[in-house]
């Protein structure tokens, strides 16, 4: 519970300027969808999943855009998806909202 | 180069993908799911698309795309259960149809549905990753064959292709596909300042890819290829009378371009050519690159049906899966050319930036190519090669280089006859214009690119090249003599760079392009005399594989050396 995993993760955008939509995508992990918990931090976010084990998506070094962090906030919240390696399509996801 | 008018613009919707983290899968995963999400955007049609809402249909149509299979046409799902009806699946999914697929076609398809990336190597990933040749056997190429190999400024690659033409597996050498990339635009741009007729240079690269079975194909017609067969050599088989072919010609055996040698001259044939299968692509873009084969490929009966959706007879459903075919072979092509289109302009563009060109000329200035070393790492990524050793230090003759550029190229062969539905599935991508070609732009943020070191960043040794003594030989010293640094050449083709003239793709003005390949055409020496030229050049190392170098290096120079000639004559005549 106390490990925290660094996450590689991609943020995947659609749109620009003010109307951009994120959603942040990885590859798959057992036992990690659906979250646990979800922490917003300000610069980035800290989520648990449903084994227990913490993982980071972005850090204070390298800061979430302004864009991903509100859009977590907002009433249609930040989709996660675990991403086929092969395909790219979205195997499973998570709306995480602030 | 891409000719908008081809693309609805309205329809694109700006998707990126920014990748934190160094993982190669999710890279590719990233790059992939952004297309999809770009399709899926354009699916839902024009409005804001919400992203969850898009990621959701995306989800849905992973989940169901096995049980989703169209069944549309008894006569055509008889003889190929995948094929789906033309017209419904241009509505339905575009994304990566992996589940549907037999397990033959995934590989092709994952290499259709691969977004550009935007760093060479991750190019050279991906065309390691298409399936190889099993047969490795490399045949000889005949004079007329180095003539257009010369073109290349990479290393060529040889590769095992199934024919269309002939049913046979052949074996070809072929330019390496950033040079065909390089034709097509080039020959695009010449076309319309000459004719002010405009092709997408796209088509062209997807005809040259397709017709060639991957690459620009330098091969033999039915008889020779017979020939080849049963064992013969180049030489016998080019004495037999039989007719070599050089790939895009075979668009049409009976074109005026089928005897042409010079590559650009041939692409820019065959772009007059696909003038008006692309009128019909714009007349009919629900059919995607269908219209384009149906325009050479089906009787003007079946023609008219296929454009205006009627219903066919069992033998016009049988034409039609041959058009078919050619058309998801063009889709293959065309999406080949955007991967080695967008890896080939950013070298340029960086080599731009930096001051200096792509290709050092021969012999003239030394100069630093800051991106060699990251290009002859993507050219060992795409050969599979390990190292090169030093021209100087390797022993002659010809085994000079080490390893010969192998069969990394990208086959069409049994794939592209018979499995359909992977490549209309890009077909459907390519077609759909944005969904195919989404404004993907992917960065890699905690893996810095090399290419992308700013040059102030980097060392500029100034006259240090590493592989090269300073013996600067002076330009033209005679034209008669091809082999005088072939195995220098060797070297430094094998990295991607070529000694000799810069046809124009690295910036150089093609005005003066324009009259370098008339240039070219002028100074041509007769076939008879190159060949034996080589043939006496070439005897002590002909056996082996790396023979081809050689040979090649050995006519750009001679070609250098004879313009350079012939350019100082024009310059002194009045």
């Amino acid at each position: 519970m106390s490990d925290t995993l660094p996450t590689e993760f991609a943020i995947v955008s659609i749109g620009q300027g003010e109307k951009a939509q994120f959603a942040i995508g990885a590859l798959p992990r057992v036992g990690r969808l659906p979250f646990k918990q979800v922490q917003a931090h300000a610069t980035h976010l800290t989520v648990t999943g449903q084994d227990g084990v913490q993982e980071e998506l972005g850090s204070a070094d390298e800061p979430l855009a302004a864009g991903v962090l509100e859009q977590l906030h907002s009433s249609e919240g930040l989709v996660f998806a675990e991403l086929d390696e092969e395909t790219g399509a979205p195997l499973a996801t998570d709306v995480m909202k602030g | 180069m891409n000719d908008p008018s081809l693309l609805p613009d309205g329809a694109r919707p700006q998707v990126e993908a920014q990748v934190r983290g160094k993982s190669p899968g999710l890279l590719k995963a990233a790059a992939l799911f952004a297309t999809g999400l770009a399709a899926t955007a354009v699916l839902m049609g024009p409005g804001d698309v919400k992203i969850g809402d898009a990621i959701g249909q995306m989800q849905a149509r992973a989940d169901g795309a096995g049980l989703t299979m169209a069944k549309q046409d008894s006569a055509a799902t008889a003889a190929l259960p995948q094929v789906s009806d033309v017209v419904s699946s241009a509505t339905g999914p575009v994304a990566p149809a992996r589940p549907a697929l037999g397990d033959v076609d995934l590989a092709r398809v994952q290499v259709l549905s691969r977004p550009v990336p935007s760093d060479t190597k991750a190019a050279a990933e991906i065309g390691r990753a298409i399936p190889k040749p099993q047969d490795q056997e490399i045949q000889l190429p005949s004079a007329e064959q180095t003539q257009v190999l010369a073109y290349g400024k990479f290393a060529p690659i040889v590769a095992r292709v199934f024919s269309n033409v002939t049913k046979q597996k052949e074996t070809h050498w072929t330019l390496h596909p950033w040079d065909v990339a390089r034709l097509a635009d080039q020959a695009a741009s010449e076309l319309y300042k000459e004719k002010r007729i405009r092709v997408d240079p796209r088509l062209i690269a997807g005809a040259y890819y397709t017709e060639s079975g991957g690459v620009v194909q330098v091969g033999f017609d039915r008889k020779g290829v017979d020939m080849i067969n049963k064992g013969h050599s180049i030489e016998k088989v080019v004495q037999s009378g039989s007719k070599a072919s050089f790939g895009l010609f075979q668009i049409d055996q009976q074109h005026a371009g089928a005897s042409d040698v010079d590559p650009l001259k041939g692409a820019k044939r065959a772009g007059e050519f696909l003038a008006e299968g692309q009128d019909n692509l714009r007349r009919f873009p629900q059919l995607g690159m269908l219209a384009v084969s149906a325009t050479y490929n089906a009787s003007s009966k079946l023609r008219a049906k296929i454009f205006t959706g009627a219903a066919m007879d069992e033998r016009e459903l049988e034409a039609l899966e041959g058009v078919r075919r050619h058309a998801a072979s063009m889709s293959y092509g065309a999406a080949i050319y955007d991967l080695a289109h967008r890896t080939y302009q950013q070298h340029l563009t960086q080599a731009q930036r930096m001051g200096l060109p792509i290709a050092v000329a021969a012999d003239q200035v030394k100069r630093v190519d800051p991106l060699k070393d990251e290009r002859v790492g993507a050219v060992y990524s795409l050969t599979g090669r390990q190292a090169i050793v030093p021209a100087e230090r390797a022993p002659m003759p010809a085994t000079a280089v080490a390893g010969t550029p192998m069969a990394a190229a990208p086959p069409i062969p049994k794939s592209a006859q018979v499995h359909v539905p992977a490549a209309e599935t890009l077909a459907q991508a390519l077609r759909t214009g944005a969904a195919a070609k989404p404004p993907t732009v992917l960065t890699a943020v905690a893996a810095p690119a090399q290419s992308l070191v700013a040059p102030a960043a980097r060392p500029r040794p100034v006259a240090s090249h590493t592989q090269r003594p300073a013996t600067t030989k002076p330009p033209a010293i005679r034209s008669g003599q091809p082999r005088a640094t072939h195995d220098q050449s060797q070297g430094e083709f094998v990295g991607g760079r070529m000694n000799g003239v810069d046809f124009g793709g690295a910036g150089v003005a093609r005005a003066a392009g324009a009259a370098v390949a008339q240039r070219v055409e002028n100074v041509m020496p007769p076939a008879q005399r190159v060949r034996s030229a080589f043939q006496a050049t070439t005897s002590e190392w002909r056996n082996t594989s790396s023979d081809l170098l050689g040979r090649v290096a050995a006519f750009h120079q001679q070609r250098t050396r004879e313009m350079t000639t012939q350019a100082q004559g024009q310059h002194e005549a009045p």
